[in-house]
């Protein structure tokens, strides 16, 4: 005999459980956690080389680095002198035990500041619940100014939306005011700034802006 | 992409609903699958296909596509955003909070006896 039986089961319930440890791990050491995401090739790691000495001047720092294949990422933060530990995954994202697995490496002398710099790509990662603080999702400009509208999920699940290579605008075709107004309408309520990493144009404005929000984190 | 994980989580929890109830079989399961859950419903279908096991071997996957709705907590109205996914109050400017269209959940399993 068939019988249906009502289940009401969040498919993601396991990572968010571990998500939840997470959270409570973080919160007995003090760590504010920020959540990186984007594209591959729009510059995570050259955003976080470029603002870590910035925010290291008032915080302790380190990075989980998250990539298919190699440790570049992890020895390029280590190059300005900023603690890493490198994840391999074959996943399209980080879950919540992979990163306990790496935070967990860092006990010994833990961070005020723990980055998360997820696998390259503007889909998946948004599904996953790290346990973090802070979701950032990083754009270049260069990718287009409609795929915000295309790839909603992440842009409005972030308190903050970086775009980036914005020292490319001029060769690539792109309104920055149309990109602007597409992650505005996605995502009414995100930060948004448009920055160089590689140039260092507008920066400054980023940094403060996260070191303002880690501060209110740590308060509470 | 992250179909292939999803698909084996959602078989997983019908596997445990057969063996907590007694059952031999999962005929079929039925997942909510919200339009902004950033989950594509072909690549979730073949993902299932294929990875199919345990008492679950010969499931069914129902998939209930939930469109997006959002409300504005100023003037209590629901809106539909249409493609341009718009997020803002169209009556008093405010941002929209997203009520309905990031489900992923399985809402219900039909479990059977052996012949």
């Amino acid at each position: 005999m068939a019988e249906r039986i009502e289940v009401e089961a969040p498919v993601l319930r396991k990572n968010d459980e571990y998500a939840a440890g997470n959270r409570q791990w973080f919160a007995e050491r003090g760590i504010a956690v920020v959540n990186i995401m984007s594209a591959p090739g729009a510059g995570k790691t050259t955003l976080l080389e470029k603002s870590l000495p910035l925010i290291g001047e008032r915080y302790s720092c380190a990075v989980i680095e998250g990539d298919l294949q190699t440790d570049l990422d992890a020895e390029r933060i280590r190059k300005v002198g900023v603690r890493a530990h490198q994840i391999n995954t074959t996943c399209c994202h980080l879950d919540a035990r992979m990163v306990m697995g790496a935070a967990e490496t860092f006990e010994a002398s833990v961070p005020e500041v723990l980055f998360i710099e997820n696998i390259g790509n503007l889909v998946c990662p948004a599904s996953y619940d790290l346990g973090e603080h802070l979701k950032v999702t990083l754009f270049s400009v260069v990718e287009g100014a409609d795929k915000p509208k295309k790839y909603p999920k992440m842009f409005r699940m972030s308190d903050c939306v970086v775009l980036n290579k914005a020292d490319l605008l001029p060769y690539s075709g792109v309104a920055l005011d149309e990109l602007l107004a597409n992650v505005h309408d996605v995502s009414p309520e995100s930060a948004v700034f448009t920055v160089s990493a590689r140039t260092g144009e507008g920066l400054r404005e980023w940094v403060d802006w996260l070191a303002g929000r880690i501060t209110r984190i740590r308060e509470r | 992409m992250h179909e292939t994980g999803i698909a084996a989580d959602i078989l997983e929890i019908a596997n445990a609903q057969a063996a907590l109830h007694g059952k031999a079989r999962v005929a079929e399961v039925t997942v909510r699958l919200g339009d902004m859950s950033g989950v594509v419903a072909e690549a979730l279908e073949f993902a299932f296909e294929v990875l199919r096991d345990g008492a679950a071997s010969k499931a069914r996957l129902e998939l209930k596509r939930i469109p997006v709705l959002a409300r504005c907590n100023v003037c209590q109205v629901e809106t539909r955003p249409g493609a341009d996914l718009i997020l803002w109050c169209a009556t008093c400017g405010r941002p929209l909070k997203v009520i309905e269209g990031e489900e992923l959940t399985v809402e219900s399993v039909v479990l059977e006896d052996d012949e």
